[in-house]
């Protein structure tokens, strides 16, 4: 790898941390150039050259209000530079960036919209939590049924291929719900924080607008 | 009675005077502000769509580019927020003028 190009990989990015997570390469000279859903390239550039953001857009792909929102992008001379497509919610998320020279780059810039869209993020960050948990369940259960029959195996002497294969499984459904159980608990910390910043909108949204 | 407007559709809603697309929206209201209010993409995008759904906007496409105009409607809402905000600076006038006298 070239000393111009560097190569990084991330697992879990929620918006804030993934933005900062950009932001501290483009601080550091590396500006953004080539993106997958976990692996990223980085070119040696300007440092700060560029503010990042990651954030969720309207519309299915191809849709008239995608198409109309990327436009708005556009014209305010908006990079898009990734998106993650959200087929079951009808939406995106975009790796976006703008020239810091342009100034402060705010994808809402009053109260009522941050407030939306922190909402909208919790509704987010709430299914996906449910649906870790509902994960992790299912594994440790299915994991729990397999494992009377490996110790029974095991207590006759059986070394079977139907045996190995229970075993397998068994510590495959281990491996699957330890995974999910810290992609769950990293979501919750992210809920957390998201339920704070709602709690501090919604405060400040009494006084102003 | 009408809903008080936000500052950002109030804005909106001046800039709209004349026709004009989201990014010169954007422009518009930055210039007329002197840029204290900056509208970001995903405000004036969620606005714009408020807005054409309470039908106080009208869209047409000029060059593949969308142009937003006011609709009677939506001059008559800008109309009844105008009189509102002068209702609000009269009457707070009014009470720091007779704080000053009494002091």
């Amino acid at each position: 790898m070239s000393k111009h190009t560097m190569t990084r990989w991330k697992l879990f990015g929620t918006d804030h941390d993934f933005a900062v997570w950009l932001n501290d390469y483009s601080a550091q000279g590396w500006q953004l150039t080539k993106s997958g859903w976990i692996r990223f390239e980085f070119t040696r550039g300007v440092p700060s050259q560029y503010v990042y953001r990651y954030h969720l857009i309207p519309g299915r792909l191809g849709s008239q209000k995608r198409a109309e929102y990327l436009h708005l992008l556009d014209g305010m001379q908006v990079d898009v530079l990734k998106v993650y497509e959200d087929s079951v919610r009808a939406q995106g998320a975009a790796i976006l960036r703008r020239d810091a020279a342009m100034g402060q780059f705010e994808l809402e810039s009053d109260l009522g919209s941050r407030l939306a869209y922190e909402k909208r993020l919790r509704r987010l960050y709430s299914g996906m939590a449910g649906a870790m948990v509902a994960v992790v369940i299912g594994l440790v259960v299915a994991g729990f049924f397999t494992v009377p029959t490996i110790v029974q195996s095991l207590r006759q002497g059986h070394n079977s291929f139907s045996d190995g294969l229970t075993a397998g499984i068994t510590v495959g459904a281990a491996l699957a719900a330890l995974f999910f159980l810290v992609f769950g608990i990293y979501i919750v910390t992210q809920l957390v924080g998201n339920s704070r910043r709602v709690a501090s909108l919604e405060h400040s949204h009494l006084v102003h607008e | 009675m009408s809903q008080p407007l936000t500052e950002a559709v109030f804005y909106i809603l001046v800039a709209l005077t004349e026709p004009l697309h989201g990014y010169g929206i954007m422009l518009k209201v930055s210039d007329m502000t002197h840029g204290r209010v900056s509208l970001a993409a995903g405000t004036l995008y969620g606005a714009l769509s408020a807005l054409a759904n309470k039908g106080w906007l009208d869209v047409d496409v000029v060059d593949d580019q969308k142009r937003y105009r006011l609709t009677d409607a939506g001059l008559a809402a800008l109309r009844d927020e105008q009189e509102r905000l002068t209702e609000l600076a009269a009457h707070g006038r009014a009470a720091l003028t007779e704080r000053t006298t009494h002091v």
